[in-house]
């Protein structure tokens, strides 16, 4: 009898086998295999430099392709595979790729393009990112600028790539405002900096003369508005970047600071002191009116708009210590969000919505953290001596933001992808902090 | 009565001795009985392949991209809003202008648009995924034009681009590409990319898990079995080959961790090959996903690389079992092993 058993069983465990193998209709002899383990590893891609039909232009070319590559590996999602790997040159790759000679190198995507001057300073560039084992073309576009501008359209490629890559938009054509820092700690001189997000372009805005604090960004990316301490109460001012020009965005009683844009710029958000008391207002950059939307005897502070306007994230210690809340637009609906040990500040809501970033200060250390608008599912991104400040990149996926080396007054710059991982430091001349990120430029 | 008797006493003494001595002869019968096991399996397949089996029509047309098909008609401008240049607010605030001569402005550079090109036409099919070029007709590229904006309506301008011969197939797969550090911070450091996943996968558990469409293709595999049915019965691929070729799929399989929400998804492919291991088509379920889900399309693509990357190592006598098959993708499982 056992010996039937046995055997029956042997005959089930084949035949189960065979289905497995052969597919859920045993009729069929269709193989099936899942799948359940992959490299998990920056995506390899060849960029080729652009090609150019003299020296200058090739030249130009290769230099586009360095800020393309530097971007795409900065994001920690692609390693860009070395061009002396690369077997066919930029001029044999105008048209149609060698596909073999790029699956040689395991390049699972290649671009490749050209340049042509136009005029005494335009620039045509155009580009192709090829999917090199289908053997086909998943983007093909074309730029027509100014050669001046030859950095923001190398970040625009980057961006399409990224995007058509990653299934997430860009980050790289947008750039960073920030307060650059200078001398000895009783005697700092701030100014007001802009930059590119990678770094370049760099120029000040400001000379020092006055101490400038916390700018940002309009959501056209044209406008900064920033808070200048001078007598006899800091004041908001709003910088037109195109035309230089400047100018104060109200006077109130008593101080002013935090300003915030709203996500169609009609709005700021910002917090007036007053009497010991600091609450949020809404200032309409039209009409100028400020309507205040906390009145809780209470320090309540760092405004930021939700991306459909709906909602504002702040800080306030209302409950006996510095925590999240978010409340409606027009101030109704408040509520605590955060929960955890220690205190947290200098909220800022993702561009995508799905996240609040903010800094946390616990056991003697500061965080840069995340959380869902709800409060929930809160992690810690950084830890250091401090680190502050908070800004989103404008796809939501990387967020930068300011660090102090412990026993100087030294502060950099910093990116952290969202998931903890990919910190870089980002390059500036002098110190930096207190960055905000430019929407994508338009 | 006594007869009854008796002859009741006989038939339960000789029912005794068959209890007693005839067991094992129901074991051998049922041995017997159990050894047409696996070739039932297969018989019933060769048998319904046999009469019908039109040769296997190969796809020279592996559906085009979506991306693919919208680029090629008409260069459209992917129209990003035209900046407007916002008149300084007239505020005559008391605080004057900063006093100093406001430093170099960063340029206020116009805008450079972009505007699609044509794709170009790809005279080979790589390694037979033949991706039928949609048109024809020459590609080309828009002229250039000073104003970016208008590049797009500008008329095309006859291409320029020679056929050129298809080069040899062949990749082997090349040894692993080595990783970007990245600091980890508060968990202990494992595998970075794997850890990035993982992450990424908290952080999107919100998206739907998706069902794979089941079934189809089966009515199509039919057909695609064995249609050589003087070939020697092969019962199936033993568990250590099916093994051996998902080993090798993994191997050339870069998960796009980018991708958000890529652990709730499942690409399904429908792979052809040659007996001597070239794909000969990979198509993917779900078309109309593909199209709709920029994400899936992108985890889909990377699944089609795996396959058109790796050359298989299969064994040619069993070429009736793996001629066709279907090959089931699962990203959560990639992150989370």
């Amino acid at each position: 009898m056992s010996r039937l058993t046995r055997r029956a069983f042997q005959g089930a465990g084949l035949a189960t086998l065979a289905v497995a193998g052969m597919g859920a209709d045993p009729l069929s002899a269709q193989l099936r295999v899942d799948i359940t383990s992959g490299r998990v590893e920056p995506m390899p891609i060849a960029l080729s430099p652009l090609f150019g039909a003299s020296a200058e232009d090739s030249s130009l070319g290769a230099a586009m392709m360095d800020v393309v590559a530097a971007d795409l590996e900065g994001s920690g999602l692609f390693r860009v595979i070395d061009g002396r790997a690369y077997i066919q040159s930029p001029a044999e790759l105008q048209d149609v790729p060698r596909f073999a000679d790029w699956r040689q190198i395991n390049a699972q995507a290649l671009v490749n393009g050209r340049i042509e001057r136009q005029g005494a300073n335009g620039l045509g560039v155009e580009f192709r990112l090829w999917d090199v084992f289908a053997g086909s073309q998943m983007r093909g576009l074309r730029y027509d600028g100014e050669r001046d501008n030859w950095r923001r359209i190398a970040h625009k490629i980057a961006d399409i790539v990224y995007e058509r890559l990653t299934g997430d938009g860009g980050y790289f054509d947008s750039r960073i405002v920030y307060i650059s820092e200078t001398g000895p700690a009783t005697r700092r001189v701030k100014r007001l900096a802009i930059m590119d997000q990678d770094g370049a372009n760099h120029s000040f805005l400001t000379d020092g003369n006055r101490l400038v604090l916390t700018p940002r960004m309009a959501p056209d990316g044209r406008r900064v508005a920033y808070l200048v301490y001078q007598s006899p109460a800091p004041q908001i001012y709003m910088r037109d970047l195109s035309s230089g020009r400047e100018n104060v965005l109200g006077s109130f009683r008593g101080m002013s600071f935090s300003p915030r844009f709203s996500p169609d710029g009609g709005r700021m958000l910002m917090t007036l002191a007053s009497e010991g008391n600091s609450d949020i207002y809404a200032f309409s950059t039209a009409s100028r009116d400020a309507r205040r939307l906390t009145t809780a005897p209470a320090i309540d502070t760092s405004p930021t708009f939700s991306p459909d306007g709906q909602r504002i994230a702040f800080n306030s210690d209302r409950g006996g210590s510095p925590q999240l809340y978010v409340m409606d637009a027009d101030g109704g609906n408040v509520a605590r969000i955060s929960f955890g040990s220690g205190h947290y500040g200098s909220p800022a809501w993702s561009p995508r919505g799905d996240l609040v970033a903010f800094t946390k200060i616990k056991g003697g250390m500061f965080h840069i953290g995340i959380m869902e608008p709800d409060g929930s599912n809160e992690r810690l991104l950084t830890r250091s001596f401090l680190d502050e400040g908070p800004t989103w990149s404008p796809n939501g996926r990387v967020i930068m933001f300011s660090r102090e080396d412990p026993g100087t007054d030294r502060t950099r710059l910093f990116t952290i992808d969202i998931t903890g991982y990919n910190e870089r430091e980002v390059a500036t001349p002098q110190d930096a902090s207190d960055p905000d990120w430019s929407p994508l430029i338009s | 009565m006594r007869r009854a008797l008796i002859l009741s006493a006989a038939f339960h003494v000789a029912l005794g001795l068959l209890l007693l001595t005839g067991l094992p002869d129901f074991g051998e019968k049922l041995e017997v009985e159990e050894a047409v096991t696996v070739d039932i399996v297969a018989e019933p397949a060769s048998l319904l392949d046999k009469p019908p089996e039109p040769p296997e029509p190969e796809p020279a047309e592996a559906a085009p991209l979506p991306e693919r098909a919208a680029a090629s008609p008409a260069p459209q401008v992917a129209a990003r809003p035209e900046p407007r240049e916002e008149p300084p607010p007239p505020e005559p605030e008391p605080p004057p202008p900063e006093p100093a001569p406001p430093p170099p402005e960063p340029e206020p550079a116009p805008e450079p648009e972009p505007a699609e090109i044509e794709p170009v036409p790809v005279p080979e099919p790589p390694r037979a995924v033949a991706r039928p070029i949609a048109k024809p007709t020459p590609p080309e590229l828009p002229k250039p034009e000073p104003e970016p904006a208008e590049i797009a309506q500008a008329a095309p301008k006859p291409p320029a681009t020679p056929i050129r011969k298809p080069p040899p197939p062949e990749p082997e797969p090349v040894p692993e590409p080595e990783m970007v550090e990245a600091e980890p911070v508060e968990e202990p450091p494992e595998d970075e990319f794997s850890a990035m996943l993982r992450s990424v996968e908290t952080l999107n558990k919100r998206v739907k898990a998706d069902e794979r469409r089941e079934g189809e293709g089966t009515a199509e595999s039919e057909k695609a079995v064995a249609k050589d049915n003087d070939a020697p019965v092969i019962a199936s691929l033993t568990a250590s080959e099916i093994g051996a070729i998902k080993q090798q799929i993994e191997r050339c399989w870069n998960v796009p961790i980018g991708v958000r929400g890529i652990e709730t998804m499942q690409v399904t492919l429908r792979i052809r090959m040659t007996v001597e291991g070239e794909v000969t088509s990979v198509d993917i379920e779900d078309r109309s996903r593909l199209a709709a889900d920029s994400g899936f399309r992108i985890v889909a693509e990377s699944a089609q690389r795996a396959v058109l990357s790796c050359r298989l190592s299969l064994p040619p006598e069993k070429y009736e079992l793996w001629r066709d098959m279907v090959m089931t993708f699962h990203p959560r499982d990639a992150i989370s092993g």
